[in-house]
């Protein structure tokens, strides 16, 4: 099938539209007249297409790709157009079933299925063992015991054993996502999220917390999580001295461990994306000196924040 | 990145390089001008994390999902779909033919997948990909029966949504043509392409890198295209591509 000839040219205004458009500067207001337009003018919607699939292909694209500067613009219009929709209420993060069968090799995790054995006061700054089993394991009726280490003394804040350096050029994009989970019946459901270097997630005393990390080079990397709050020094959360390497090329991969929230209060997360293993401590100040960039012989450092509501 | 030169942590929405399954390569290194095979990049969805924020709305993860499923979408869109109708056989959607008529209709079908009352009741037990594309054939269905130019004489069956076979191989060829094309280009269209194309970066951006003026970054883009046609005619791509 082909296209309607235009009977006339593309008027170079327009053209120089379309080009504008497509060259990924256009402010909002400027697709949304070009777009008017297209639907009025066979000409330009011809030129467009044309412009639009070339620069596809150029980007590395199928034929059948949109140009990137439009699939940003219809992100855009996407977003703004199911904000301006009624919401409903979120969906219980129970009704995350087993996925099916395409989606079978990935271990979803299913908050739901932690066991906490309860002695003395949780998380944060307490050594203790969680006993957690995702949906795999539970399902298996297993459980995997974890040890958080307790927080080793680390060197006085002002310890400049470690300093931040910048002007990385060639590492390629990493970060990690925090969610708090509302545990309370009937069943779990995600209360709010964070990104790294973003906005705060809004959680409450109980919640449980649970991670996800992005890295998009494909080399396997050593990532750590470590929580800073309340004037302490950071206390690992989460990976091992020993080994921890994870696999690289993952966007969303999920950290099956989920802790509790039993301190109200700020907190900071800084994940560590390092080449070799991490440190058995590091310096709440040099982590957070570093947040954004790199800490020499430690990694890059990137911090998520989270604040923790009295229920 | 940013100007600096940093890696962008804000992993908001996943780099589109890593959504498309493609690794980019380092600027200005004409070696690495060709594809490279990354792994399959997953759904968002097929998580327990990402699935929570879908149905919760978070605009990280729609955007996500958005990212992943587009080319799909709009390749149903553009070249159409069969629609099979039991032992009858099947019936060919047409697809449509304007780009802003696909990004139209991909927005529509978006719209519907992502609405509140969807999204509560997507429960992660299918995989989102093949109710995505039901949507795809339903919005090109609606678009002819609206303009008079399909009829059916009962109602469409739940959905069989075939992709053409041969379009991934003639993609392959496609992409491997236009590889040809860019490996060959000069100073300075090939720094621009680099830029631009693999890098991703806005025509502003790529032109302070350069120290050219906008506009004649425009007209190396321009001349991009032209080339990049004219490559795809000898190559005889171009009715495809036209």
């Amino acid at each position: 099938m082909s296209a309607p000839v235009p009977t006339a040219p593309c008027t170079p205004v327009w053209a120089e539209h379309i080009e504008l458009c497509l060259g990924g500067e256009a402010e909002p207001s400027a697709w949304t007249a070009l777009r008017d337009h297209l639907t009025a003018c066979d000409a330009c919607a011809a030129a467009y297409d044309q412009a639009g699939r070339l620069t596809a292909l150029l980007a590395g694209g199928a034929a059948t790709d949109l140009p990137p500067a439009a699939v940003a613009d219809g992100e855009r219009r996407l977003l703004a157009a199911l904000a301006a929709l009624p919401q409903a209420a979120p969906a219980p993060v129970a009704a995350a079933a087993a996925p099916a069968a395409p989606a079978a090799k990935v271990a979803a995790a299913r908050p739901a299925a932690v066991v906490e054995p309860q002695v003395g006061k949780l998380l944060p700054f307490r050594p203790r063992v969680l006993v957690v089993g995702g949906a795999l394991a539970a399902a298996a009726g297993l459980a995997v015991a974890l040890r958080v280490p307790p927080p080793a003394p680390g060197p006085a804040a002002a310890d400049s054993g470690f300093t931040a350096r910048g002007g990385e050029t060639s590492k390629k994009s990493v970060g990690f996502r925090a969610f708090c989970i509302d545990v309370s019946p009937p069943s779990p459901a995600v209360r709010s999220s964070a990104v790294a270097d973003g906005q705060p997630a809004r959680c409450v005393l109980g919640d449980r917390l649970q991670f996800t990390y992005s890295i998009e080079d494909t080399a396997p990397v050593h990532l750590s999580l470590w929580l800073v709050g309340h004037g302490q020094p950071p206390q690992r959360l989460w990976g091992d001295a020993a080994g921890g390497a994870v696999a690289g090329g993952v966007v969303d991969a999920v950290i099956r461990q989920t802790w509790p929230l039993e301190t109200a209060g700020e907190l900071t997360v800084y994940g560590v994306f390092g080449d070799g293993p991490p440190p058995t401590s590091l310096p709440g100040e040099g982590l957070a000196r570093a947040s954004g960039t790199a800490l020499d012989g430690v990694g890059r450092v990137h911090a998520l924040r989270l604040v923790v509501e009295a229920r | 990145m940013d100007t600096a030169g940093r890696s962008d942590t804000r992993n908001i929405s996943p780099p589109a390089d890593i959504l498309n399954g493609r690794c980019p390569p380092n600027p200005l290194n004409a070696e690495q001008t060709q594809v490279v095979n990354a792994p399959e990049i997953r759904c968002p969805l097929e998580d327990a994390a990402g699935l929570a924020g879908f149905q919760a709305g978070a605009s990280e993860v729609l955007a996500a999902v958005y990212r992943h499923h587009l080319p799909r979408v709009a390749r149903v869109l553009r070249h159409g779909t069969l629609v099979l109708r039991g032992a009858a056989g099947g019936r060919r959607v047409p697809g449509l033919v304007n780009l802003h008529d696909v990004e139209a209709a991909c927005h529509d079908v978006f719209l519907k997948a992502f609405a509140p009352a969807a999204r509560a009741a997507f429960d992660g037990s299918r995989p989102f990909g093949p109710y995505l594309l039901r949507i795809a054939r339903n919005t090109l269905v609606d678009h002819y029966r609206s303009q008079g130019r399909l009829s059916f004489d009962v109602e469409l069956p739940e959905a069989v949504v075939e992709e053409d076979p041969m379009a991934s191989m003639h993609d392959e060829r496609l992409k491997a043509a236009v590889q040809v094309f860019v490996a060959a280009q000069p100073d300075p269209d090939g720094p621009w392409y680099l830029l631009r194309f693999r890098e991703g970066r806005t025509q502003e951006d790529a032109a302070n890198a350069m120290g050219l003026t906008r506009i004649q970054g425009r007209r190396i883009e321009a001349r991009l295209r032209e080339g990049l046609q004219r490559h795809l005619r000898r190559s005889g791509f171009l009715e495809e591509s036209r």
